[in-house]
């Protein structure tokens, strides 16, 4: 039984030296399936972990099944005869394709479940993009909410008839907001694109999402309730949306600077 | 990189040693920019939304009134 087991062994060491010589055989569809499948009739050692990798580092890259590729990588992952590294590697090719995919909720679940294959500072960027998509789920949260309140500002207005208040207001204030967003955007967006590694561009957008902002907060002023609790509330609801919007648009635009505020 | 962008010995004035010794702080000072832009915006916007509208009553100044038939003298 054991002369069997290594001659088995043997065939697929020899048909796996064979597809990773020949670029025809690694790039063959039916060569890769037969290797796959001689794998898993093979039994546990280390040559039967290469042979997964092959094919599914070829299945992920240039077969584009990605799927197929990422049950390979996690078989290789999981197999306890797959020395350290071969496993780690797979672990981390199904975390770099979860993440090229989008789906970086299921690439920190991958983390969290199989914490000891993968570097630390990779699991640690992962959490953060982890984070980073609770962050972006909030911030639109929030963004529509300042839209739902200063909507149903508008509704009750409407129905007192105070819109006209509301507009009067807007006209006076509409010179201040359009100058203290050209302000921040242009002002802002120069000063960042004089320095060599600066890109203005986040500016401008920051520039160009506070004006409506700022348009929106006064409008809700001036038909909101004027107690005390309802001022604070709506300032900071208009804080907090301005805060939201710069993220959501350096998320869109230029992570590079989240990663600067360690977020 | 080209043989002809690589850098000299020569070109090299100064190398300091530790953490981002040789990087510039540039990238943090947009950063920092960025960043109090934002908080003056969001300052602003709070502000702007927590004003008070005051109800303004028109008052007609009163017409004086004009004496009816005063006596002649």
């Amino acid at each position: 039984m054991p002369a069997l087991a290594d001659s088995g062994d043997e065939l697929l060491s020899a048909r796996l030296s064979e597809v990773r010589n020949d670029p025809d055989l690694s790039n063959d569809g039916t060569a890769l399936e037969d290797l796959a499948a001689q794998a898993n009739a093979a039994r546990a050692t280390p040559v039967r972990a290469e042979a997964r990798m092959v094919v599914a580092e070829a299945w992920l890259r240039r077969l584009h099944r990605i799927d197929d590729g990422l049950e390979m990588l996690r078989r290789v992952a999981d197999d306890p005869a797959a020395d350290a590294l071969t496993a780690s590697l797979a672990e981390r090719d199904i975390l770099d394709t979860l993440i090229a995919k989008g789906h970086i909720a299921a690439a920190a679940r991958e983390v969290r479940a199989h914490e000891s294959q993968v570097d630390w500072r990779f699991a640690k960027q992962v959490r953060k993009l982890e984070r980073r998509l609770w962050l972006r789920a909030a911030a639109l949260g929030e963004l529509t909410l300042f839209a739902a309140l200063v909507a149903l500002a508008f509704v009750r207005s409407k129905r007192i008839h105070r819109l006209a208040t509301t507009f009067d207001a807007l006209r006076g204030f509409a010179p201040a907001a359009v100058a203290f967003s050209a302000f921040l955007g242009i002002g802002g967006g120069l000063l960042a694109s004089q320095f060599e590694a600066g890109n203005g561009f986040p500016f401008f957008l920051l520039g160009a999402a506070v004006a409506p902002l700022l348009l929106l907060g006064r409008a809700w002023s001036a038909i909101g309730a004027a107690g005390a609790a309802a001022r604070v509330g709506r300032g900071l609801v208009c804080a907090t949306s301005t805060l939201a919007a710069a993220f959501v648009l350096l998320e869109f635009c230029s992570p590079m600077y989240l990663e600067g505020f360690g977020l | 990189m080209s043989e002809s962008s690589d850098i000299t010995k020569e070109q090299v004035l100064q190398v300091r040693l530790g953490h981002g010794a040789n990087c510039s702080s540039i990238g943090s000072v947009v950063d920092t920019l960025f960043a109090t832009a934002t908080v003056g915006a969001a300052i602003f916007a709070a502000i702007v939304a927590a004003l008070a509208s005051e109800p303004i009553r028109v008052v007609r100044p009163e017409r004086p009134r004009e004496p009816k038939g005063e006596p002649e003298s």
